[in-house]
């Protein structure tokens, strides 16, 4: 039920409620006088819809390219997949008992073009003539007229006022349609009947986009018993592996993400994605990726198909085997990308990275993380341009070897108008200071600031001081801003020398 | 004497002889004596290395350095987490590595550095002339995580070394190290933060560094030194433990300077008679404590039962 012109009205009823002479848009206040004992429950269009999604991920299983068509229907583009679940008819009877399993109640039907099967599924009644030697629910190919001639205009997908319009007309079945001229029905309601009723008979391609991207690379399995073993995932996930990279070979490519769909019996998915620092289609090193991570899979009631998929692949010149050992015959540039992998698998993306210099005067913008591979790979190759040598990482002027990532603040005790500390205190314990070299002044990146940053806290110049306590400790230091006889400096900690 | 358990009594004879060839290969490995198929990783100061057994720390076996405070009456919190005194084992560290890096033969093998805080600088790195490159950073949320990384790190043997950083180290977690380390011939560098528990075990070397207080000035030198530590050898297989060292890094245009000008002379505090020589990366500048032996001929034979 849900609030509707003004009153709670049924807004979904089931099997035993329309039984009972329910319907949808009753008031709720009426379907209570007519059953008493109505259990009404309050909608969730957000919960279904999730839930319809769940579902079309779930008809994965039978097609990659499945979208959910408003608030209760799905649409798969089963061309050239009916025959892997034993023709069209075969495929329909399979989905709608599964469906039936998960106590969903459906109507499905096939045909040509989308809007054919949306009408069939919605508008034909099961005692309509078998249409040759198929059931009712199956279009034959290029049939579509004959199939969609006894429907409503309703079938059509068209508005509530057009429907109006045309029934005032006298139009009531999609013949009634396609007997009149064009010219006149085109004035009148404008091209959108017309245009359904062309996209309907195929004279007019539909253009419906699945909801994940279909994916080329694309490997499924389906148990006859589901599956729910750790043992029985890993070895089912070897095989799709072993399917995967085959392909991966033949086409010359080699797979950087990786995503593993398991279809539980009950409808819904889990799914685990890796990823490769560099393109691979050695199956044994995605395994071992893959094992990690099949922990987390939950397999409910247990796993009636999976799905491994190359979300992303990048090609990959053909190696050749090794005489002696086929395991291994990699060179060590590959062999750094899989102990990378592994660690990135287990420790999660961003764990793992190389520290590239970066041309800034900021000390803490003087270094960003990198791949880690890139680097390695150019330091195999010789290397061009900006990093050609570790000099070039090397600074001019003393930096620390931890720097802190985010100043602190220090209480210095330093004479006016620009000394360095003598005492200071720090996470409130006071050093002394010995020795101090500076200012070294640093000052703001102005040509990448926007004009009301000025004076902000981190827009203004540094004076970097090196200094040492009487115990040897050497620290960084700075003292925020010029000096100003109205104003106390601000002083901040930003690194440690060894 | 314990002995180490024995691992021969195959079912079969024949593979009797494998077995013992095999663990004749391993003690031959941890002890460094022969078949050690990589040179020793020189500490880059003569006088250190003459002070280990095997002329430089071996490769193949875990390494500890712990950080310290330096001593100091006025120090008044010796051992406090955060308290950056972190930064001089690192620095040691990156001393030692430099060399590493450096070295054609491992081209292509990244240096692991396991840690768990995002403060490791680039800049500051490369003034030891470490390669950074090289350098492949991998952050773990935990002491096991950096553990793993490490161990896995170790087992494929592709790294030129492995550091982490770590704060508890359970004695399994650091027998599986060495046996890691030894199995791959890689380096395993452990740091220790201030406040740690030393763990006994199998680590072929355990050194404490503390920042020491620069020396006079000296003309064209920073001043306060770039880095300057007293490093302390508290432990070391088949040697002598107990030398005591100040040293203090030299930037290679230092090093150049020195040989180009004055042949070998070093700045009078980098104490000659310790051995040290115009090529060396550490200048050694004095010799606290001497080990009882600094050079023994050959390691005494001890076992870890």
């Amino acid at each position: 039920m849900a609030p509707l012109k003004g009153a709670m009205r049924l807004v979904a009823v089931d099997a035993s409620a329309a039984e009972a002479g329910l319907k949808m848009g009753l008031p709720l206040a009426d379907a209570r006088a007519l059953v008493p004992a109505l259990d009404a429950v309050a909608a969730d269009p957000d919960a279904d819809a999730h839930a319809l999604a769940g579902l079309a991920d779930w008809c994965q299983r039978y097609t990659p390219w499945t979208a959910v068509d408003g608030a209760d229907g799905l649409w798969l583009d089963i061309s050239g997949c009916a025959h892997l679940f034993g023709g069209e008819a075969a495929l329909l009877t399979d989905l709608s008992e599964r469906l039936a399993v998960l106590g969903l109640i459906s109507r499905a039907a096939v045909a040509d073009t989308p809007g054919a099967a949306w009408a069939r599924a919605r508008f034909s009644s099961t005692n309509a003539p078998h249409d040759g030697d198929k059931p009712w629910r199956v279009v034959a190919p290029g049939a579509m007229a004959k199939a969609m001639a006894g429907l409503p205009t309703a079938a059509l997908r068209l508005d509530a006022v057009t429907l109006e319009g045309l029934s005032r007309m006298g139009v009531r079945r999609v013949s009634d349609l396609m007997a009149l001229p064009r010219g006149p029905i085109a004035q009148r309601f404008g091209s959108g009947p017309l245009l359904r009723l062309d996209q309907a008979l195929g004279v007019v391609e539909e253009p419906v986009s699945p909801r994940r991207p279909t994916l080329v690379l694309r490997t499924r399995m389906a148990f006859a018993e589901p599956i729910g073993t750790a043992t029985d995932i890993a070895c089912a996930t070897a095989r799709l592996l072993d399917a995967l990279c085959r392909r991966l070979e033949e086409g010359h490519q080699g797979a950087r993400r990786l995503i593993l769909t398991c279809c539980r019996a009950d409808g819904s998915i889990a799914e685990i994605r890796i990823g490769t620092s560099r393109a691979s289609r050695d199956a044994d090193h995605l395994a071992r990726l893959f094992r990690d991570k099949l922990i987390d899979i939950d397999p409910g009631f247990g796993i009636d198909a999976m799905l491994l998929a190359a979300v992303e692949a990048e090609p990959l010149a053909p190696l050749q085997g090794g005489l002696g050992d086929v395991g291994s015959h990699d060179n060590g540039g590959e062999n750094i990308a899989r102990l990378l992998d592994r660690l990135v698998g287990r420790l999660g993306a961003g764990r793992v990275f190389a520290l590239a210099p970066h041309e800034s005067h900021m000390p803490e913008k003087a270094q960003r993380p990198a791949s880690p591979l890139a680097t390695a790979v150019k330091t195999a190759a010789p290397t061009l341009g900006f990093v050609a040598n570790h000099e070039s990482y090397a600074p001019t002027t003393p930096r620390p070897i931890h720097l802190l990532p985010m100043p602190e603040r220090i209480e210095v005790m330093a004479p006016v108008p620009d000394h360095p500390p003598v005492i200071f205190r720090w996470r409130r314990h006071q050093h002394r200071v010995r020795h101090a070299e500076g200012p070294e002044r640093i000052g703001p990146e102005w040509w990448l600031q926007q004009p009301e940053d000025l004076g902000r806290e981190g827009t203004m110049t540094r004076d970097y001081y090196r200094i040492e306590d009487e115990a040897g400790q050497r620290f960084w230091v700075y003292r925020e801003g010029l000096y100003r006889a109205d104003m106390q400096p601000c002083w901040y900690l930003h690194g440690f020398f060894s | 004497m314990i002995c180490p358990p024995s691992p021969f009594r195959p079912a079969f004879p024949g593979l009797r002889l494998e077995a013992l060839r095999a663990h004749v290969r391993r003690l031959e490995r941890q002890y460094g004596r022969v078949g050690a198929t990589r040179p020793p990783l020189s500490t880059g100061a003569a006088a250190i290395d003459a002070a280990l057994p095997w002329g430089g720390l071996p490769r193949g076996a875990v390494h500890e350095i712990l950080a310290a405070a330096p001593t100091s009456p006025t120090f008044p919190m010796a051992h406090r987490r955060g308290s950056g005194l972190e930064a001089s084992a690192a620095g040691f560290a990156a001393a030692l590595l430099t060399d590493i890096t450096q070295q054609p033969e491992a081209t292509e093998a990244p240096l692991l550095w396991c840690r768990r805080g995002r403060d490791l600088y680039l800049p500051g790195l490369a003034a030891f002339g470490f390669d950074c490159r090289r350098l492949v950073v991998v952050r773990g949320d935990n002491d096991r995580e950096i553990l793993w990384a490490m161990e896995e790190g170790l087992r494929s043997g592709l790294p030129a070394a492995v550091i982490g950083e770590v704060s508890r180290l359970p004695a399994t977690a650091l027998r599986r190290l060495q046996l890691a380390a030894e199995g791959s011939g890689v380096l395993a560098l452990l740091l220790r933060p201030a406040a740690c528990h030393v763990t006994p075990g199998p680590v072929a070397t355990r050194w404490r560094v503390a920042a020491a207080a620069s020396e006079p000035r000296q003309l064209a030198q920073p001043w306060p030194a770039l880095a300057q530590w007293r490093v302390e050898l508290l432990r070391c297989r088949g040697g002598e433990s107990g030398g005591s060292w100040l040293v203090k890094w030299r930037a290679e245009h230092e090093r150049h300077n020195e040989q180009a000008h004055t042949g070998h002379a070093l700045p009078p505090f980098a104490v000659a008679s310790a051995g040290g020589t115009a090529t060396d990366r550490l200048a050694v500048v004095a010799t606290l404590c001497d080990g009882p032996n600094p050079a023994p001929t050959a390691p005494r034979q001890r076992y870890i039962g």
